[in-house]
């Protein structure tokens, strides 16, 4: 069922040691592969489908999939927007209708260090 | 390989920056600007927990003209009688402050033409939610409490017989951190993934609570000496068929109503042959489970008419709190009145949020062991508490802290990476010194799969006995033995061995909990084939403390404890 981050559209963020979608998966699912410059799902039965993901990504790569178990071929919901303007999604009907759901949003840069500052204590390694 | 120790030290470590520990934080700077405030969290708290995907109501909200009294009593009918009068109270008080003071941090509620919220049941309202995460982690930004992303939580720090810091595993580093603190406050949420789930493969952590969730609180909670309530009572809710998205905002707000297979509104029947005039939550899942066993399965939710907004309405309400559900309906087709939806259940999940499973506390929410604070779903002795709760739960839990800090009831914590931290760090690095054996997917699954089968998973209708109770026991014993040879080859790897001891711990004492209980007190929940009526003698809680020698130890509990605040001891459960 889970995100699925398009190998064309995600640039890995350039040189981000840490792109959004690695830092607001809940369960650490996402992981940037330096060596090809992109980002992945470690294992994909490890994601929860929350979307966090889908809507921090700065280039919208990530797309929501369900299994074909579930849904054969369709199943089409893509995010459009995520801003201070409000969350859009774009929802495919069976018949081939499309359709927009606008809903209020806000979007948080949390720029924090991830590590804490070794100012406070290193020990030698034990 | 060696395992790198960093040290903090703080006057107050919250852990877990969900709903409750959110709240707790803010509200610690605010009653004590001068303390040092540390919230530490295994993820990044603009998207953690239960709230990563949003939330469109406010399940616990007094709305005007109901008291009090009138909210406790709906709350202990549907807990069939087992819950703390004096928790519940609490929050009946305060949920409404709570949620207001989180709307004045950005929240949005929509109102109607005289100011009021908009109902969504008849104690719950609706809200603009699928930022509320990132509106909490804005708020706790702008509090001035230090926060420290990507720490696993793995153990309480316990020095004298009282909590003084904790230990976490850093995701990114998979080194220890040690933190010292003169009190911390345990909020990190209930435990899902104890039980295999009906998805498979790819889908295997869709489900309905967060998956991230792993009980690491009960755990380490138990290892420190703590006590743990209601364990027994386990939440099954009935979810939307494959996404295992909730189903009361269909009931609720648009009017959906359970049909078997034949069309028929079966709840009437059963209310009948129970002899009561309107099913609690536990009875609602039983007779849908009833109907399933007897061939008239699957249920479905049938919506009332909607009207001609009704159908982006459902969407909206489902994009802000489990899209993946509306990505689901995209393929099936939704009417906009008169649709039906095919529902099924999903867990057991342990938590004390919607149940009554977590922490024995007293009203000021301090646990059992001296330092240690809880609030949430980690919490117990108080259901339906829901998100409100779980702040109101924060903000006392905030207070009481603060103010026994103040009075010097807590002193500093003992040296720094004394030998016992030592201890801690070789434990952590020894796995992966010894390359291991056993892959912790593996032992998840196979905890999972022991649940399922013997102790009441979805497989067996949830339903328990004595004897497959045992099984259980000796199986997860001997699983927890091999637990020594897990594997910890990188950082993540190292979380997932880490959540895997908390879950087999925290499903131990669950096991411990449904054996003491020689009763069935919510059927559904709790179904007990060899014990399948209520008893007088088990309106009382039951309760556990994790021995020395390893052994989950249960006990009984009055339901109306001594105003002193909780003790230890207890009357034995009968053998
Ligand atoms: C899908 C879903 C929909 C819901 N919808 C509603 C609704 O509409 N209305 C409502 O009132 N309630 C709703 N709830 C319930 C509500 O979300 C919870 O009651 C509430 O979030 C509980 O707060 P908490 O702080 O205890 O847990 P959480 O909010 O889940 O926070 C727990 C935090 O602890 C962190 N953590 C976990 N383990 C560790 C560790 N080892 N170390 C460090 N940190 C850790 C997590 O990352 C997380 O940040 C819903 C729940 C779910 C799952
Ligand atoms: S945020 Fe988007 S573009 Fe950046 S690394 Fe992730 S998927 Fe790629
Ligand atoms: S959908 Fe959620 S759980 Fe899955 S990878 Fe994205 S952020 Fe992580």
């Amino acid at each position: 069922m889970p995100a699925v981050i398009d190998w064309k559209a995600c640039d890995g963020c350039g040189a981000s040691p840490e792109p959004p979608c690695v830092r607001v998966c809940p369960g650490d699912v996402v992981v940037k592969d330096f060596a090809r410059g992109r980002s992945r799902l470690r294992e994909p039965g490890e994601c929860w489908d929350c979307y966090a993901c889908v809507k921090v990504c700065p280039r919208n790569a990530i797309q929501v999939a369900l299994p074909y178990a579930l849904a054969r071929r369709n199943g089409y919901l893509h995010l459009v927007e995520h801003s201070d303007r409000g969350v859009v999604w774009e929802i495919r009907w069976p018949d081939g209708t499309v359709q927009r759901v606008r809903r209020p949003a806000h979007v948080e840069t949390f720029e924090e260090p991830e590590r804490v500052a070794p100012d406070v204590y290193s020990g030698d390694g034990i | 390989m060696k395992t790198h120790v960093d040290v903090l030290d703080t006057d107050l470590l919250v852990v877990g920056g969900g709903a409750a520990g959110c709240a707790a934080a803010v509200e610690a700077r605010e009653v004590a600007p001068h303390l040092d405030v540390t919230l530490v969290d295994k993820a990044h708290v603009s998207r953690s927990g239960c709230l990563a995907m949003g939330l469109n109501a406010i399940n616990a909200y007094l709305p005007e003209g109901v008291a009090v009294d009138d909210y406790v009593a709906s709350v202990r009918r549907d807990a069939h009688g087992v819950m703390r009068e004096d928790l519940v109270r609490s929050l009946a008080e305060q949920i409404n402050g709570a949620t207001h003071r989180v709307e004045s941090w950005g929240l949005p509620i929509p109102r109607d033409g005289r100011g009021r919220p908009l109902p969504k049941g008849p104690r719950s309202i609706q809200i603009f939610g699928e930022s509320l995460k990132p509106i909490l982690a804005r708020r706790v930004r702008g509090c001035g409490a230090r926060v420290v992303h990507r720490h696993a939580l793995v153990d309480l720090r316990v020095r004298d017989g009282a909590v003084r810091g904790a230990y976490f595993l850093g995701v990114r580093t998979g080194e220890l951190l040690e933190v010292r603190a003169r009190a911390v406050i345990l909020a990190t949420g209930g435990a899902a993934g104890l039980y295999r789930t009906p998805n498979r493969g790819d889908a295997r952590n869709r489900m309905w609570y967060c998956p991230f969730n792993t009980g690491a609180g009960y755990a380490a909670a138990l290892r420190a000496g703590a006590e743990l309530t209601t364990l027994e009572m386990r939440f099954v809710p009935t979810r939307i068929l494959h996404t295992a998205a909730p189903t009361g905002t269909l009931a609720q707000t648009f009017g959906g109503r359970e049909e078997n297979l034949l069309g028929e509104r079966f709840h009437d029947r059963y209310a009948r042959a129970w002899n009561t005039d309107r099913l609690t939550t536990p009875q609602r899942l039983r007779a849908l489970l009833e109907e399933c066993k007897a061939g008239r399965g699957p249920v479905v939710l049938r919506l009332g008419q909607t009207g001609a907004g009704g159908r982006d309405d459902v969407l909206g309400a489902y994009l802000d709190m489990t899209p993946a559900q509306v990505a689901l309906w995209a393929a099936e087709g939704l009417d906009a009145g008169g649709a039906t939806v095919t529902i099924s259940t999903s867990g057991p999940y342990i938590l004390g949020g919607h149940t009554g499973s977590g922490l024995w506390v007293d009203g000021g929410r301090r646990a059992t062991v001296p330092g240690l604070y809880a609030a949430g779903d980690v919490t117990g002795g108080a259901p339906k508490k829901y998100v409100s709760g779980a702040w109101v739960e924060g903000f006392i839990a905030a207070r009481s802290a603060a103010a026994d800090i103040a009075a010097g009831a807590l002193p500093l914590p003992g040296p720094r990476v004394d030998a016992q931290t030592e201890e801690r760090a070789r434990a952590l690095g020894q796995p992966a010194a010894r390359g291991g054996a056993l892959d912790p997917t593996d032992a998840t699954e196979r905890l999972q799969r022991v649940m399922d089968e013997w102790a009441g998973g979805h497989s067996t209708f949830y339903e328990l006995h004595g004897r497959r109770l045992a099984k259980a026991r000796a199986e997860l014993e001997a699983l927890e033995g091999d637990l020594a040879e897990l594997c910890g080859r990188d950082p993540h790897q190292r979380l997932l061995a880490a959540e895997v001891r908390d879950r087999v711990l925290t499903a131990r004492a669950v096991v411990a909990h449904l054996e003491a209980r020689e009763e069935t007190r919510w059927p559904g929940y709790q179904t007990r084939l060899d014990h399948p009526e209520p008893r007088d003698e088990w309106r009382c809680f039951v309760n556990s403390r994790y021995t020395p020698d390893g052994r989950i130890h249960t006990f009984r509990r009055p339901l109306r404890p001594s105003p002193a605040g909780p003790a230890t001891g207890g009357a034995p459960c009968p053998p």
